[in-house]
């Protein structure tokens, strides 16, 4: 046996040695090494599947599911992580409530369906969900009337000087016999005499039974941050966001020219608002349902190699809902105010103070978007021309009612000395049961508001030569105006007369005498580009890139029923003065509606705040230039210099800062005689109208914005890149408030500072992956160790800006109602900067000065030079991989926002008093926010 | 029976092939300073891998045979597909006729369009009628690709390189590594400040692979992106080139696309092979220290990775 065994080991053994000889024996054909590599290159690749006569691979079914690729993550946040925000320490909060966990997952790869698809036959497809379960705290620091003060007792409460404040007796309003009209109304010329309360207290039997009632509703004050007795109730209340959403899609390539793409897209979504106080009244936002869908399908079919054509049909979806429909309770009833719809607070306008209700309480709205795109690219020589079409339909169903339960609002007029600032008080005058205006929202019906725009596009790159190229583009933009379903809708007309006056000014409606369907005509505008990119004395290292566009916008549709007024009904109670008469009085309700709905006739919006709708043919403009210079560093750096000018007109504002219907500035001449409303109302354009609701269509503002930037790039060497981006800029409007326009027929006296201008900024970002650890320079360990060092980096940002223009506003605006948004005066002489502004002293408020009654202020509506505290902030990444295999991993990541905890200064106080009463409190800073927040995420990755 | 039995025992120790196994090897891609005058020479050279001594098995240089393995993954914009698409026609015409040429694309997976060869026509017609059209794919082929490189650069005495020319946006590619919004009402979300996140886990994966390849990776990107996403993305491209000894160039505007084609194909083809052997000792990260004396200064891969064996 042990022969036979030797035998067989040397003949196995002499079989080897003359297989080996065999090999090593020259082939019969002398190959060069690039024969045998090109012959290797064919079988590897044939063995890879790279080539049409690849063999199937074995065991498909499972060979596709190993492509499938994806993660399933978890983002953890809660408060015992975070530092507990610096506004909730100051105000006397302890914590901030957090708890928060994002969850999901995704996953993509080839199709496989048992029996039908086994991953080979072009189809793929990825699918994403995440889910959002929060509680997160929402802090407000507001001012709500003191405990004397709800039962009417003023005679602890002062002005912002910190001297008394008194209050008037509207019952004892008479005449004054001695007063001389030629000589302007003040303490010593009182147009009429008024009585204050006894010791500054208005009697308990006084007080309105509906306000009564109304103020259990109010919370009391619960804390004490002044100065005096504002900034008295702090706000730290949960808001609980629930959101759950899907994105899938899948794509077919069909023999390589054409490629299938379908999207489909869902997320639903419950925002229950932060409390801003646990009654009815809560004038915090309503809560909110959200639940949007989306699909798209795109279809790319590839005529030739140099011929692309793309077509992508889009439909979107989006529905909303706030308010709480399932609330039955009658709230006139109870409170005893008559004549007011039912199912939410009545709306109790108390300013300075916080108010009671809201504007829209209870709403609907679904937006839906259909668009069909389609495009063709193709290059000729050194022409890479594209064509591009589309067509899109926007359609808003919206039911938006702002004020169903009815809107009060109170001023300081009631409770005043007549024509004498600083006396009397909103609140004082809503115990009185004394609003200055209401109004009531009476919609009928929903609306279903439709819009179409398309356009024709086509440009050409050009490759003029080496280094130098040029795109050339014209872009034929028309839009349509908004219609409305059942035609439910209208706008006063400034051209047609009225029949009540005779003026210009009445109401139209769609389809109407001849009125067509929009109130608006088509658009047809040509928007051109121009772009350069050019290499100068051909190095590429260096590029010089310039472009030119402009462009037009049309005029979207809202969520919310502006220009319907005539369908609905909107009775509106104006103070004949109000100081002297208020416009409803609570405990006797609101008037019995009366009149058909609709009531379509020229005059139906006679005597309200009338809506309109702009009928010229204007359309917000923007243009923009650029030049940049690019140039390429050593060590793997880019650096770029450039300056950018963006400017518009006839951008679309709202009506704080456009008002056909203003009483010209001239006017204020008339001083105490523009608070009677009759009067007032015989100065405006259209005196038919209170006032005109233009809801941010008016196409009038005007920006323009130049800026400078160095941007520096430092992409990866040795784990590192860096990118930082500074500008400085400078942005001018007509337009932006804060406030509104004082002067709304010399546009020019409002060109200012934007206020929301940031002249310097500063941005950094880092990501740096460790060198350390398996692949790395360092630290490469081959046993276990490596589980602790491989997979670390750390990713950061930086931002800092500068701040943004300081916007004085005067504490009082005794102009008659006929400047919306009063500007201060500047004082000659004095400085507005401090030596080291703080918190204690930001600026110098001497600077500035309350305008003289009937008169509007010198002052911009922003300071140039005077900027509010700059801002920072630092995020922190810091990530640890783990490799389980060589496509599986699980990250740890924990990240720091502002995890340096620091605390960016509120702005300061910009209420400037009068000289007899200054805001002891003016360009002082209450506080800080901001704090840093931890969140721990972890992600499996296959 | 004894006698036969010796014999095939003497037969045996005769014809078997040598008891040890031949020495690991990695090869070096190695470039010299543009103006020296002589070639690269393997005598000249002295090698240290992991601070030992080790031989210097071969030297393939430019006059030898390169075999270039070009990746189109071209999906965007024809303005700059095409100039990249001529350039690289033009390059090819002008390189050496030991450079043999293969042409495959990454669109919807890596396929082969023409073998490698020497018949610039057939490569040229391929690369023009190639359609600028499908999903991104660098990403998802360039593992493959390595691979592919490497097996013949380990059995073949030739140069290998490969190149990718690609306009592939991180937003292009089946997978998402994007992480887009999905609930638009979740207004508290701090998960996406740092977008590059995902972007960073595939690089991160990737280059654990690509560290253990040796065949140099060269990637021509068409369109420079500073956005943050666009700056992950080609970080991890121009990583993972560094990583195997190649490069990556991005082109900030079609008009540098010609030159910058040019210099990576001049690149590619001036660069040295230079095999040496590894120690036998189980070595996985391995520093190459690599000097030619006075006559050339080098630029070389420096850190190479290798599987256990």
């Amino acid at each position: 046996m042990e022969r036979l065994v030797l035998s067989v080991a040397g003949v196995c053994a002499w079989c080897a040695a003359a297989a080996w000889a065999q090999s090593k024996a020259p082939a019969p054909v002398p190959q060069t090494p690039i024969e045998q590599a090109v012959e290797e290159f064919k079988i590897v690749s044939r063995n890879l599947g790279l080539r049409p006569d690849s063999p199937p691979p074995a065991g498909v079914k499972r060979a596709s599911r190993s492509q499938w690729h994806g993660r399933l993550f978890e983002n953890f946040r809660n408060d015992f992580l975070d530092a507990v925000p610096h506004e909730i320490t100051q105000n006397g909060g302890h914590k901030g409530l957090l708890r928060r966990n994002q969850f999901g997952f995704n996953v993509a790869g080839p199709v496989v369906l048992p029996h039908l698809l086994h991953g080979t036959s072009g189809t793929f497809f990825s699918l994403s969900y995440e889910g959002v379960r929060e509680h997160i705290a929402r802090a407000y620091l507001e001012t709500v009337p003191t405990v004397p003060e709800r039962s009417g007792d003023y005679s602890a409460v002062v002005d912002q000087a910190g001297l008394p404040l008194p209050i008037y007796d509207p019952n004892t309003t008479a005449p004054n016999p001695a007063y001389d009209p030629t000589q302007p109304v003040s303490v010593d010329n009182l147009q009429y005499l008024r009585d204050p309360f006894p010791g500054n207290r208005i009697p308990t039997s006084r007080i309105d039974p509906v306000a009564a009632k109304a103020v259990p509703y109010y919370p009391l004050p619960n804390t004490d941050i002044g100065p005096f007795f504002r900034n008295n109730y702090f706000i730290n209340s949960p808001e609980t966001n629930t959101a759950n959403g899907m994105i899938g899609k899948v794509d077919q390539s069909i023999r390589v020219r054409h490629r299938v793409t379908m999207e489909l897209a869902f997320s639903n979504g419950f925002q229950g608002a932060a409390q801003w106080f646990p009654t009815a009244a809560n004038p915090g936002p309503a809560d909110r349902r959200f639940q949007t869908r989306r699909g798209s399908m795109q279809y790319v079919f590839t005529a030739t190699s140099r011929t692309v054509n793309t077509a992508t049909l889009e439909a979107t979806s989006s529905a909303s809902q706030s308010g709480d429909l399932g609330d039955t309770t009658d709230y006139g009833q109870l409170l005893g105010l008559h004549g007011i719809g039912a199912q939410s607070f009545p709306y109790f306008q108390l300013s300075p103070y916080l108010n009671m209700g809201r504007s829209y309480p209870i709403s609907k709205s679904a937006n839906n978007t259909y668009v069909f795109t389609d495009g063709v690219s193709t290059r000729h020589g050194k022409h890479t021309l594209r064509f591009e079409g589309q067509y899109a339909a926007y359609q808003v169903n919206t039911f938006w009612p702002q004020y169903p339960a009815g809107l009060f609002r109170f001023g300081a007029g009631m409770t005043s000395l007549p024509g004498i600032i600083d006396t009397g008080h909103a609140f004082a005058s809503f115990l009185l049961g004394l609003p200055e205006f209401a109004e009531q929202s009476i919609v009928i019906s929903p609306s279903y508001f439709r819009r179409q725009t398309s356009y024709l596009y086509a440009s050409d790159h050009y490759e003029v030569r080496k280094g130098l190229s040029i795109s050339i583009g014209l872009n034929l933009n028309r839009s349509t105006p908004r219609t409305e379903k059942y035609n439910r809708q209208s706008t006063v007309d400034l051209k047609t007369i009225n029949p009540a006056n005779g003026l210009p000014g009445a109401l139209i409606a769609a389809g109407v005498n001849g009125q067509g369907a929009a109130f608006q005509d088509v658009h047809n505008r040509l928007e051109p580009r121009f772009s350069i990119a050019w290499n100068p004395w051909n190095d590429s290292k260096t590029v010089v890139r310039g472009s030119f566009s402009r462009s037009y916008s049309a005029i979207p549709i809202y969520t919310g029923q502006w220009g319907t007024q005539g369908f609905s009904l909107y009775p509106t109670f104006i103070s004949p003065n109000v100081q002297l008469q208020p416009a409803v009085v609570l405990s006797a309700g609101l008037p019995p509606t009366t009149g058909p709905v609709p009531d379509l006739s020229p005059d139906e919006a006679n005597n309200t705040v009338a809506d309109l709708i702009d009928r010229t043919d204007r359309l917000p403009t923007y243009q923009s230039a650029s030049l940049s210079v690019e140039r390429e560093l050593p060590a793997s750096m880019l650096v770029t210099l450039g300056a950018h000018y963006s400017g518009g007109k006839n951008l679309l504002v709202g009506n704080y800062a456009a008002n056909p219907n203003a009483i010209p500035l001239d006017d204020l001449t008339y001083r105490d005689q523009l608070n009677d409303e009759v009067f007032n109302q015989s100065l405006r354009p259209y005196p038919q109208y209170k006032g005109f609701n233009v809801y941010s269509s008016y196409p009038l503002g005007r920006y323009q914005r130049n800026g400078a930037y160095l941007r520096v790039e430092k992409r990866a060497s040795l784990g590192l890149s860096v990118s930082a981006y500074l500008e400085v800029s400078k942005q001018m409007d007509d337009y932006s408030g804060p406030y509104g326009k004082q002067d709304f027929f010399n546009r020019q006296n409002e060109w200012a500072l934007s206020p929301y201008n940031v002249p310097e900024q500063l941005q950094l970002t880092y990501v740096y992956e460790l060198p350390v650890g398996t692949n790395k320079p360092f630290l490469n360990f081959p046993d276990w160790r490596h589980y602790l060092i491989d997979g670390w980096s750390v990713s950061g940002t930086a931002a800092l800006y500068s701040g943004t223009p300081v916007y004085p506003y005067p504490e009082f605006n005794n102009t008659g109602g006929v400047v919306q948004a009063l500007h201060v005066n500047y004082v000659p002489g004095v400085d507005p900067h401090v030596a080291n502004p703080g918190p204690e002293q930001w600026f110098n408020p001497a600077a500035f000065d309350q305008p003289p009654d009937f008169s509007i202020g010198d002052a911009p509506r922003t300071i140039p030079g005077l900027n509010n505290p700059g801002s920072q902030n630092f995020d922190l990444s810091l990530s640890k991989r783990f490799a389980l295999a060589a496509d599986r991993t699980v990250e740890f990541s924990a990240a720091g926002f502002n995890f340096l905890n620091h605390a960016n200064w509120n702005y300061p106080d910009n209420v400037i008093g009068p000289a007899s009463a200054p805001n002891v409190n003016a360009g002082k800073i209450i506080g800080s926010r901001g704090g840093r927040v931890i969140q721990l995420s972890l992600r499996f990755s296959f | 029976m004894r006698w036969m039995a010796a014999a095939g025992c003497c037969l045996a120790l005769l014809a078997a092939p040598p008891a040890k196994m031949p020495a690991r090897q990695i090869r070096v891609p190695v470039w010299v300073d543009a103006k020296a005058a002589d070639p690269l020479d393997g005598k000249d050279l002295h090698a240290k891998l992991g601070g030992a001594d080790s031989r210097v098995l071969d030297v393939k240089g430019p006059s030898d045979f390169l075999m270039l393995l070009v990746v189109l993954d071209v999906v965007g914009d024809l303005s700059r597909v095409e100039p990249a698409k001529d350039a690289l026609v033009a390059g090819i015409s002008k390189l050496p006729p030991k450079v043999y040429v293969g042409v495959l694309r990454a669109q919807d997976g890596l396929k082969v369009l023409v073998d490698p060869t020497a018949d610039r026509g057939a490569v040229t017609e391929a690369i023009q009628n190639l359609p600028v059209s499908g999903k991104a794919g660098l990403l998802e082929t360039v593992e493959t690709a390595e691979q592919l490189g490497d097996s013949i650069l380990t059995k073949t005495a030739v140069r290998v390189a490969v190149l990718y020319v690609t306009d592939s946006e991180i937003e292009n590619y089946r997978e998402d590594y994007t992480n887009p919004v999905i609930n638009s009402s979740d207004t508290h979300d701090l998960s996406r400040r740092f977008p590059e996140t995902l972007i960073q886990e595939k690089f991160s994966k990737l280059n654990t692979v690509l560290a253990a390849r040796q065949t140099p990776l060269f990637i021509l990107h068409l369109r420079y992106r500073n956005d943050r996403l666009g700056e992950a993305y080609q970080n991890g491209l121009k990583q993972a080139a560094d990583l195997t000894g190649g490069s990556a160039t991005f082109c900030r505007s079609s008009g540098e696309i010609p030159e910058a084609m040019q210099q990576m194909l001049e690149l590619i083809s001036s660069h040295y092979s230079v095999t040496l052997a590894v120690p036998e000792r189980r070595m996985r990260r391995v520093q190459v220290q690599l000097e030619a004396g006075d006559k050339h200064t080098l630029t070389y891969r420096t850190l190479f990775f290798l599987k256990g064996r």
